[in-house]
């Protein structure tokens, strides 16, 4: 069954249509790329997804149900987490905190309880650090977990964020470029880590990348897509064969 | 384990020592009412500290929380003849709902657009309190606030009622303290640090940013209570644009986002004007000159250096131990 499935979704600012009847289907367990020339709109169907846009026409099915008009942290709730292309974290935060941060859809108590139920909220609050715990070792980044999250390198500020996404307990995870700005052993890496993400946490990915090396290696489907339409759908083999892709990315030969 | 254990317990009393000290070493009443104002600009301060320190939502306003707080409770008890306890929770009720009206326009709102709304609700309270002549009395005020009393132990003196406020401190400061080590002290910093990721990762940042305004609200609805049935009189002009930014100043200096800085911001505050009366005039321009100093050298107010100075100090000692031993 597709876990999320987009529907014929178009978006429009004012006379532009920036995303013009996207089709596009992930399936469970499935690694997927969304991929395109710069402002081909591969953000905005992301921002549509998470609710921070609200699509114009079509329809954005998750799970079996619509989640058009869900606000963006419902969407969180209901499964689908992301990161960002420009890392968004906690930055004054440390790294744990950040995880934990993570788990607030997934916990309960509030401000009164910590008066009434103070045992209630230590237990929860012992549960959080720990689960975060593991999802930083699991991310290779407990060494740094008392750290200022604006301060530890880069690629560990990556991982982060997907550290961040997975305390949400995601059924899709969708990620902005994750691989800007790292270099290629870093991207050899991140390959792995995102198999072994889908394979220990069972949850699809749709990832958004510009490194075509990677999207070649890891992804199960890839969308393409250009000036807000899809222009072809398949496996890498497949994609890299399509004309309208080389067209899209190099041009047309003129002989 | 057992050690940091004893050493805390250690903390805790020579603490509570220190607390009940104060009020026997001091010499005179206008000691005390300066000590008890620190207490009461401590817990305004952390009205403060959460709202902008841990959430990021700059007010210029808290005085109309700090005034609708001590006119509630005056009210409460001249008109109704209500206690202590019951004119408290009337407070709090009342600058709670308060902290929903201002927190719904200031969703739409931010940065120096924010500050604004917030210093235009601050003076909306207070010209309120100055026109609604047959409910606040107007500019003449509200007299003879009763001390309070429990099972016939009157807190009528400054000495007596400064345990009275030490108690409200001491919550607040746990409480902020404990709240800002779970989910929802969590959201609150996310939301200062980042609205939208904070958004993504799944916190409302509305009823958040609602909840910080009413506990920020509620915190000044307390000092208000406190305030008013300490002098035993309130009116308009104690709750004015001034105090705002004195409230400000307290959680600036002390250090924003921190939960010790307000009580260093308090003292400071408090104390400053008062020891600086032997200059006569000059008074204000070199108190103002100070803060000056004091933001331009210390950005982040002076808990975080205090701390950074106390760990420095520490990991030298350290480091001369381990030398001395290899």
């Amino acid at each position: 069954m597709a876990i999320l499935e987009l529907k014929d979704v178009t978006k429009k600012f004012g006379g532009l249509t920036a995303v013009d009847g996207v089709c596009l289907k992930v399936e469970e367990n499935q690694i997927c790329a969304l991929i395109g020339p710069n402002g081909a709109g591969k953000t905005t169907v992301f921002n549509m997804i998470t609710g921070a846009y609200q699509v114009s026409s079509g329809d954005v099915v998750f799970n079996g149900e619509s989640i058009c008009g869900k606000k963006s942290h419902e969407i969180v709730e209901w499964g689908i987490a992301r990161t960002f292309q420009n890392i968004r974290l906690f930055k004054s935060a440390t790294v744990l905190e950040n995880v934990m941060t993570g788990f607030h859809c997934k916990t309960k108590t509030g401000m009164i309880n910590v008066i009434f139920q103070p045992g209630k909220c230590r237990r929860e609050e012992e549960e959080t650090r720990q689960k975060s715990l593991e999802i930083l070792r699991f991310l290779g980044l407990e060494g740094v977990k008392d750290s200022e999250a604006g301060s530890i390198p880069y690629g560990h500020q990556r991982l982060l964020e997907i550290g961040r996404a997975l305390a949400t307990a995601p059924k899709l995870l969708l990620l902005d470029e994750p691989a800007a700005g790292m270099n290629s052993q870093e991207k050899k890496e991140l390959v792995e880590t995102i198999r072994k993400i889908r394979d220990t946490y069972h949850l699809a990915v749709l990832l958004v990348e510009h490194d075509m090396e990677l999207v070649m290696g890891i992804s199960e489907n890839i969308t393409v897509i250009n000036f807000g339409r899809r222009i072809a759908d398949g496996s890498a083999e497949e994609i890299q064969h399509n004309n309208d892709v080389i067209e899209a990315y190099l041009g047309r030969s003129d002989d | 384990m057992a050690n940091t254990k004893n050493k805390k317990l250690l903390m805790i009393l020579i603490l509570a020592a220190i607390i009940i000290i104060i009020p026997v070493l001091t010499p005179n009443m206008y000691i005390m009412q300066i000590i008890n104002m620190i207490c009461i600009y401590i817990i305004l301060g952390t009205s403060i500290n959460v709202l902008t320190g841990f959430t990021g939502q700059l007010s210029l306003g808290q005085a109309a929380f700090f005034g609708i707080g001590a006119y509630t409770a005056a009210l409460l008890n001249t008109r109704a003849g209500l206690q202590f306890i019951p004119c408290m929770i009337g407070s709090v009720l009342l600058t709670a709902l308060f902290g929903v009206v201002l927190a719904v326009p200031a969703l739409k709102v931010k940065g120096s657009y924010l500050a604004l709304l917030t210093m235009g609700f601050g003076e909306v309270v207070r010209i309120v309190m100055i026109n609604w002549t047959p409910v606040t009395n107007g500019t003449a005020g509200i007299l003879g606030i009763e001390s309070p009393v429990f099972f016939g132990f009157a807190f009528d003196t400054l000495k007596k009622y400064y345990f009275l406020i030490m108690i409200f401190v001491i919550a607040g400061i746990v409480y902020q303290n404990v709240i800002l080590h779970t989910r929802t002290g969590r959201a609150l910093i996310a939301i200062r640090e980042d609205n939208e990721a904070a958004e993504l990762t799944g916190i409302n940042v509305t009823t958040y940013k609602i909840r910080a305004f009413v506990l920020s609200a509620v915190y000044c609805g307390v000092a208000g209570c406190l305030y008013a049935m300490m002098i035993k009189y309130v009116s308009p002009d104690t709750f004015t644009n001034n105090v705002s930014s004195v409230i400000l100043w307290t959680a600036i200096v002390g250090g924003f986002g921190t939960v010790l800085g307000p009580i260093l911001g308090g003292v400071i505050m408090q104390v400053l004007p008062e020891a600086l009366r032997f200059l006569g005039d000059w008074r204000l321009v070199v108190y103002g000159a100070i803060l000056l100093v004091v933001i331009l050298r210390f950005p982040g107010g002076l808990y975080p250096y205090i701390e950074k100075f106390i760990e420095n100090r520490k990991a030298k000692k350290g480091a001369a131990g381990a030398a001395g031993r290899g």
